[in-house]
């Protein structure tokens, strides 16, 4: 198997600039109080990595409880609310319309950068080796409409079709020949490339998404994803204290472990499982910084206090190198 | 079920006993015997065993894996080709041009017979990858490509076979150099000027410890440089190939001993101002690979190919001619080195 490293830097604000940020969260608290104002509606569940009903409380966040698998170590949101639930959140709550219409927007050009040309040249090189005669491209809800602008700019698929609609159906981002659909039963054993970037952590049940991709992929189709993961070094260092474990967004953070498992067995073959993320020091660093009383180990406090930017970018690039950034990519394919 | 394909091994030592395994885990292929000279080589395998080759021949295998010293592989590999037998000889293919010329008679005279050379660099995951970018011409044509393989040479490096010139037929460019050279045609084709410079810098060999060489391929201005090192104290592996719209640079290399570093990709696409001009530093992404099937996967190759009736696309008869050429242009262009090198050593 082999494993990707990103080599230059990307800050925070490139794609999260904080007043932004800060103002998504401030919606995101209200609009759970409105739209999840009665707890013994939230369904309880099993570790959404390996199903295990053992797990301890982690923290309780914007209303929610995370907890932590003992088995597989993956954080999750249980109680959590219904999938239908979730999908009238993300489509009317003024933070499911601030994202699309204000957050996304603003970072659009850095997010091209940063994000969208990498993911293009990940598409490209993987179709080139796998599937030379690709033609259908499936994005599954991404919320990037950047990466489709490109992708539809680069012309390597010859239909691009994306799902769940309510993310798109009144953007003008989204480029006019892209199909939408919003069934994927329509889709069944067609799709060359099953795109899932940054789903796994906000669906009800990823299990059901690998499924779902499973059935959708033709024969040798590839699945890509990317996700958060609580294996990496921000989740693994600052744990309830990171300033990301947000829900909705953030309801199944998933461990590699369990995550490469869960794919093999919906029936794909991982060929590809990187940590590419750029952030996992920063993000540390800077809630250290603004809470310097917050337990965290003495080494990187230290470095924190005592080594350059430089040390920093290597830490980082480490992280990469061996799966421990908190940003996840994978490659599988439809056996 | 399909009878698998009866395979001898022609010398036991360590190539031959990594073959060996390869075979082993080949489902199409079981070794049926095994000829070395040294007999004390053999004793552990509970394969029948020869110490001449010719009676290993007349056992009939469909195959044999020559894994011998340079100066045995010709004659070898003519005597099974003329017999019908397929041929899988590890590199370099031979001591000379002529050699492997020699080879290539006998192969043409028999048409049905396959055979291949071990440059299996060529199976490595990140050659695989490498090629198929290249290939795309996502990143435009290539123009120039930059190789250093080098190693450090080791305990008894001076006393072994591979720096005897009657037995080797030359010194760290055609023992470890040609897989790079046979990498810069595999990724960019021929090359008809050579200039080259031929070091013994350290080890008191009669071979050269250090080639330096640049090719061009005049038609289509592509240019080369290789440096073949038996003095790089820290193992490298390292091939740059530089295209018009971005570059890829191969680090490291899996292999037998682990220490050429992790074998890892590194990608970049430039990016153009408004006047196209490519801007400096694009955004760099490096792939590592971690696991090294280039062994299994090479032997899985000839195998499919003896039984497919499919022809040798990596490794053939004509790549062993090519490659070999390119090897004895760069001695030759310096050859008056070459020989000082080798009368000071020799005293001839």
């Amino acid at each position: 198997m082999k494993s990707v490293v990103f080599l230059d830097d990307m800050k925070e604000s490139d794609i999260r600039p904080e007043n932004t940020y800060n103002e998504y969260k401030q919606l995101l608290i209200k609009d759970i109080k409105k739209y999840f104002p009665d707890p013994s509606l939230l369904i309880r569940v099993g570790c959404p990595g390996c199903s295990d009903k053992n797990s301890k409380f982690v923290s309780n966040k914007m209303g929610f409880d995370y907890r932590a698998c003992n088995k597989c170590n993956s954080l999750y949101v249980s109680p959590r609310p219904s999938e239908e639930g979730l999908r009238s959140f993300y489509k009317n709550s003024s933070s499911g319309q601030y994202q699309r219409k204000v957050f996304l927007r603003n970072t659009l050009e850095s997010r091209s950068v940063k994000v969208s040309s990498y993911r293009i040249q990940w598409i490209m090189g993987l179709v080139e080796e796998y599937l030379p005669d690709a033609e259908i491209f499936l994005d599954y809800a991404s919320r990037n409409p950047a990466l489709l602008k490109q992708l539809n700019g680069a012309d390597i698929f010859k239909y691009i079709k994306t799902f769940v609609p309510e993310f798109y159906e009144q953007d003008d981002l989204l480029p006019g020949n892209i199909e939408i659909i919003d069934n994927t039963n329509v889709i069944k054993n067609s799709i060359d490339v099953f795109a899932a970037f940054e789903v796994v952590e906000r669906v009800f049940d990823p299990g059901r998404l690998f499924d779902n991709a499973y059935a959708a992929c033709r024969k040798n189709g590839l699945l890509i994803m990317t996700s958060t993961t609580s294996s990496g070094f921000e989740y693994q260092v600052l744990g309830e204290c990171s300033p990301n474990l947000i829900a909705p967004d953030r309801l199944n953070l998933i461990s590699l472990e369990a995550l490469i498992k869960q794919i093999e067995n919906s029936g794909f073959e991982v060929i590809e499982m990187s940590t590419p993320g750029r952030l996992d020091v920063e993000i540390v660093k800077k809630t250290y910084e603004k809470n310097p009383d917050m337990p965290l180990d003495p080494l990187w406090k230290y470095i924190f206090s005592y080594r350059d930017k430089n040390a920093l970018h290597f830490l980082q690039e480490y992280l990469q190198q061996f799966q421990l950034s908190s940003h996840v990519r994978i490659a599988a394919i439809k056996k | 079920m399909m009878i698998p394909l009866k395979v001898g091994i022609v010398g036991y030592g360590k190539v031959g006993k990594i073959r060996h395994e390869c075979i082993n885990n080949n489902p199409h292929s079981e070794v049926i015997g095994i000829c070395d000279i040294d007999e004390n080589v053999l004793n552990n395998s509970s394969v029948v065993y020869y110490t001449d080759y010719n009676k290993l021949l007349d056992a009939c295998p469909d195959m044999i894996f020559v894994c011998t010293y340079n100066r045995d592989i010709p004659k070898i590999s003519i005597d099974a080709i003329a017999r019908g037998i397929h041929v899988f000889s590890e590199k370099p293919p031979g001591r000379t041009l002529e050699d492997v010329k020699a080879i290539y008679d006998t192969a043409v005279e028999n048409p049905g017979v396959k055979v291949k050379f071990g440059f299996n660099h060529r199976y490595h995951e990140v050659v695989i990858e490498a090629k198929s970018i290249v290939d795309s011409g996502r990143l435009g044509k290539v123009m120039w490509l930059r190789g250093i393989y080098g190693k450090a040479g080791g305990p008894g490096y001076d006393n072994g076979w591979r720096n005897n010139r009657d037995i080797s037929g030359g010194g760290i460019l055609i023992d470890q150099g040609i897989h790079m050279l046979d990498l810069f045609r595999y990724f960019s084709g021929e090359y008809d000027e050579v200039k080259s410079f031929i070091n013994s810098s350290y080890w008191k060999v009669d071979v050269e410890d250090n080639v330096f060489a640049i090719l061009r391929n005049s038609l289509i201005d592509q240019t080369a440089m290789i440096h073949s090192s038996a003095t790089q104290w820290r193992h490298k592996f390292l091939l740059e190939i530089y295209m018009e719209k971005g570059y890829l640079e191969i680090d490291g290399i899996l292999s037998s001993t682990q220490t050429y570093g992790r074998e890892s990709l590194k990608i970049a696409r430039c990016v153009f101002d408004e006047k196209g001009y490519p801007l400096p530093n694009p955004q760099e992404t490096m792939t590592y690979y971690e696991d090294d099937n280039s062994w299994n996967d090479e032997i899985s190759d000839f195998i499919d190919c003896i039984m497919h009736d499919k022809p040798i696309s990596n490794g053939g008869i004509e790549d062993a001619v090519k490659t070999m050429d390119l090897v004895q242009r760069i001695y030759r262009d310096d050859e008056s080195n070459m020989k000082a090198v080798h009368k000071e050593r020799v005293g001839v």
